[in-house]
Order: C-alpha cells, then structure tokens, then sequence
C-alpha cells in the first residue's frame, strides 16, 4: 500500500480500503451506513431476546387471571401495561405471545426455503421439459389468492401450531423457488460443476453436494423478508380467529382480543399493536438493508 | 388484439381448474364434515342428509358433478345457509365487497400516484420523507391492524364517525374504505415515486426540458406516461391486495361483503361456500390482471402481444 499520509483516496471516499476485501466484508460495510437496518440490527435481537427471557422477568404468569385486578390500567402497582379481561398481566402476555409468532416465523420460513431451494434448484438444474412444466406449476400457483389457500390448509391440518407454520410456509416457497432457480441457471455454467458431471457424479447429488449450498447464501438475503411476512400471516390468521387457540397465544390474538375490549380499555389493544408494528418494520428495514447490500443484482 | 385477449381467457382455464381442483380435494381430506355439529341428527337422518347433497358417492364423482356445475355457474347449496345457494349468498354480498375496493382502488390510486409524483419531483424534501415511511408503514402495518385503531380514535375517542355497520347512512363507509386504501396507498406512492425518478432522468424528458417546455408540461406529457406504467401494472396485484384486506376489514366493520361469508365459512366446514368464494375471487384476480394487461397494451405502444 503506498502511504499517502492523512490524504483520503477516491477509494476511502466510497467507503472501500485499498485492502482487498471478501464481499461479505464489502456489503457490511454499506449495511452500516443503512441507519434504518443498522437501528433494526439493534431492535430485532432486543425484541427477540425479550421474547425468549422477557417472561421469567415479569413477576406475573402470563395464564393467571387475577379477579381482583381485571381490566386495570397501566402502571397499576406491578402491571407495567396493564392486564386483560381476566386480570392476566398484559407485558407478560404479550412476551409470550410475541414466542409463538417469531417461532412460527422462523419455522415457516424455514419450511418455505427447504421446498424453495430444493424445488426451484431441480428446476432449474434439469432446465428443458422439467423446467418448462415446472415453472408453469409455479405460474398457476401465482394466480391464486394464496391467504385463502392458507386458510384452507388450516382447515386440513387444524389449528395446532404446527399446522399454522406448515400451511404459511406451503404458500409462500414460490419467490424462494423462482429467485433460487435463476441462481441454478447460472451456476450450472460454473466449471466446478462441469467437473463434478465428468467425474460421473449423479446429476441429483450434484444438485445437492453443490447447487444447493452455493445459492443458499443469495436465498437467505431474500428469505430474510419472510420473516415480516410470516409474522404478518400468522397474526392475520389468528386475528379471524382461524390461528392459534387458546391457551396459546400470539400477537394476531391479542389484537384481535383488544380490538374487542377498546372502548374501555384502550391499552389492551395499543400494546400489542405497538409491539407488532415495531416488530414487523425493523425486521423489513433490516431485510430491505441486506439485500441492498448483499444482492449482487443491484448493482 | 382480439386474439391476445381469446388466448389469454384459454391460458386462463387451468388456472382456474387448478384453483376448483386443489380446493375440491383439500376440503376432502379435511377431517370434519359440515353435519358434524349437529349433534341431535340420527344416523339415518346424515345418511339422507348425506344423500341429499351427494356426499354418499365416490369422490370422483362428486368432483365431476361439482365440475359441471360450476360450468354452468351452479357452485351448489350452501351447507349452512340452508335453502340459499351459494350463488346467492355470493352475488348478495359482492356488491358491497366491490364498492368498497373499486372506492379504495380509486382513493388510494389518486393519492398514491399524487404523492408519488411530487415526492419524485422534490426529492429529499418534507413531502419525499412523508412518502417513504408511509411506504414502509404499509408493508409493515396490515389492515387488521389500521382498523381497530380507526375504530378507537374516529370513532371511540372522538365520536365523528361509526364505529361499524353497514347500509344506514354513508358515514359508516368512511373508515372501512380509509383502511383498505391506506396500505394500497403506500405500495402505489412508493412504486410512483421509483419509477417518476427514473422516467424524469431519460432522454424524451431531457429534450423536453432542452427544448423550452415549462417543467409543469413536461412532467404531465412526457413524464408521467413513463412514469407511470410500473404503478399500471401493479394495481392488478392490488386488486388481489384488496381482496384479502376486505376479509379482515369486512370483520373489524362487521360489513356483510363476500370477506365474511368466506371467513365465517372456513369455521363452518361451509363446503360449497368456501370452495364458491375461492373460485369466485380466483376469477376477480385473473380478471383484473388482464384487464390492466389490456389497458398496458393501450398506454404503451412498444408492447405488443400478437
């Protein structure tokens, strides 16, 4: 490196060192000056932390109503946020629930990429008739009004959890499947796997000894945005009343509990509905962020 | 043009064979069937109940049967709803459904492309900032969400409007359409404002400035027909936006559109009305995206599609 003393280069001036750097390094650089990600990266860990340690905290159990105390604002001795219907302590259920709908959108998500990644890299990789009759499925699938798909999956598989994630996640692998086929395409060009094909490897274990795990990297940026629409989904089932039952609990029930009980106690609603809405725009700010800075379509 | 739009309505039909296939066969494997809950009926009495509806035949043969009557726009009886039909139930609710969207699409197409426009043209201003969080706020709060809180400040807090209902007096139309055009609102501002950026960047608007024309006239002749195709072709997607915001806006404002008959259905193992309102919306979207495919043919001459 040529020492050019305190002067900064065209280089510093982008934010690039002369040092050559991996693309990982490059793209945490611009997600660091994204302020709104940079914000979430703080936000999201703290609501999901709080989430997962939040309830041993609050010295209420989110499931006992106290008759004593129903329906009581604010700030009312130990009730940070007030309680319910039942004099359930409203911090804690919210924590709670705040458990089933990020786990639900982890699994979800995670179902929608495995069929995502294995449908859209088959697909691609065989490309020709199977592609062709492939990609016409996912057309179709397109066309359909897929909440009410998702609603309908509820009426097959119940109500557990379970059921939510795999019907949320049934519905929503189209974009990870047509986004991981155009990586396949490419990929497929690469030597290495001209290589893997002479050395007589099985087209099949081709796709997952060395398709799967080098698109994975790209599929998981865009997957990040899922998450927000998982949570979205599963609050918006539940919220009709067709998601999680009790005693489980999730934000979309809450919502749904405190729409009802508004007129008199207004906090049951806000609460939860601040704790979504938080939720779900640092986790799309944060998502928006990476894929600014790690989709190399984008520049 | 004409034979476009034939093939298009061709390519149309597995779609929508698909749509009354997945959903014939899922409702099958659904474990429940809709004469479960009464719990007063001798077995005879669902044998002939059964009989009735045809559900004592091979499921083949139900699926043929359902097949040629939705052929003939027969989606069959409702389950619950007795002596009404399912088309009944649906063409009694539809037109508040549509009333509803077709005044959200219109409401929230004007404002969205307004402030789109202007946040465009004035890039990094107040206005600029204003459209881009309430880009974001309408991907990140949903319907269910904007509603209960209209509720609770228009209508709870300050008392201008109702809070829900339907039919007595125009007030009560207010919110429920606010709520459904909002996040519509968001997407087409901020889609507006991507593309207009672009669009006033090319070469034709460039000229059009070069050669003397007033920045008023530039943007609303040259600009805005680029500008705007983008924002086009988005509003069919929306159509579908809409239609899957109704279901939770016709709940929160207790409005008796199709959204509830649908909601309402799927807790009844309402067969045929579940299956009738997915077909039923499948046409309305399929619909839609050829209808702007039509109008995008007709603003933009470089498309064709013969």
């Amino acid at each position: 490196m040529t020492d050019l003393g305190a002067q900064p280069t065209i280089l510093a001036e982008f934010g690039l060192s002369e040092k050559p750097r991996s693309k990982f390094r490059d793209g945490f650089t611009r997600l660091r000056r994204n302020r709104a990600a940079l914000f979430s990266m703080i936000v999201v860990p703290l609501i999901v932390l709080a989430c997962i340690f939040g309830p041993y905290l609050v010295p209420f159990d989110p499931s006992e109503a106290d008759f004593d105390a129903i329906s009581v604002p604010p700030l009312t001795g130990l009730h940070l946020f007030g309680t319910d219907d039942l004099g359930r302590d409203l911090l804690a259920r919210i924590l709670v629930a705040g458990r089933t709908s990020l786990l639900i959108a982890l699994l979800a998500s995670s179902v929608a990429i495995v069929i995502g990644i294995t449908y859209g890299s088959i697909a691609g990789f065989f490309g020709g008739m199977v592609d062709l009759i492939m990609m016409r499925v996912v057309d179709v699938l397109y066309g359909l009004p897929f909440l009410f798909f998702v609603i309908m999956l509820t009426m097959v598989l119940g109500r557990g959890l379970s059921a939510i994630f795999i019907a949320i996640g049934a519905v929503l692998w189209l974009d990870v499947g047509v986004i991981t086929r155009g990586q396949t395409l490419s990929l497929k060009q690469k030597e290495f796997i001209e290589a893997a094909r002479a050395g007589g490897m099985r087209p099949l274990r081709i796709v997952r000894k060395h398709i799967m795990p080098n698109v994975l990297g790209a599929v998981i940026v865009y997957a990040s945005l899922l998450v927000p629409v998982v949570i979205l989904g599963e609050s918006f089932l539940s919220y009709l009343g067709l998601g999680v039952q009790e005693p489980e609990t999730s934000w979309g029930v809450l919502i749904s509990d405190g729409a009802s009980a508004m007129d008199n106690a207004p906090w049951q609603l806000i609460f939860p509905v601040l704790f979504l809405v938080v939720t779900l725009f640092s986790m799309n700010f944060l998502a928006d962020g990476l894929r600014d800075a790690f989709d190399p379509k984008d520049r | 043009m004409l034979r476009y739009f034939l093939r298009r309505l061709l390519v149309a039909i597995p779609t929508l064979l698909a749509i009354i296939t997945i959903s014939f066969f899922m409702i099958r494997i659904a474990p429940g069937g809709p004469f479960d809950a009464n719990r007063k009926a001798t077995p005879e009495v669902i044998a002939n109940l059964n009989k009735a509806y045809h559900l004592d035949e091979p499921v083949i043969e139900q699926y043929g049967r359902y097949l040629w009557g939705v052929v003939h726009f027969d989606f069959g009886p409702s389950f619950k709803y007795r002596d009404y039909t399912v088309s009944e139930l649906i063409f009694r609710g539809f037109p508040i459904s549509l009333e509803i969207g077709l005044w959200a699409v219109l409401i929230s197409s004007v404002i969205g492309i307004t402030l789109g426009t202007v946040a465009a043209l004035r890039q990094n201003s107040m206005v600029d900032y204003v459209v881009m969080t309430l880009g974001m706020g309408g991907i990140a709060i949903p319907t269910f969400v904007t509603a209960p809180l209209f509720q609770l400040f228009f209508a709870v807090t300050l008392h201008w409007l109702p809070v829900a209902g339907w039919g007595d007096s125009w007030h009560q139309k207010i919110l429920p359409i606010c709520a459904l055009s909002l996040p519509n609102m968001a997407g087409i501002s901020r889609l507006t404002r991507g593309s207009m950026i672009e669009s006033l960047r090319s070469n034709h608007v460039r000229t059009a400035r070069a050669k003397g024309l007033g920045m008023r006239l530039t943007v609303m002749r040259h600009a805005l027909l680029g500008g705007l195709l983008p924002t086009l072709a988005y509003i069919g997607p929306t159509a579908a936006g809409i239609v899957t915001g109704s279901v939770v806006i016709e709940r929160a404002f207790s409005i008796p559109g199709i959204g509830r008959y649908f909601v309402e259905a799927a807790s009844n193992r309402d067969y045929t009305l579940v299956m009738g309102t997915v077909i039923f919306y499948g046409m309305l979207i399929i619909l839609a995206n050829l209808l702007v495919d039509l109008v995008y043919s007709l603003v933009d001459p470089k498309i064709s599609y013969d």
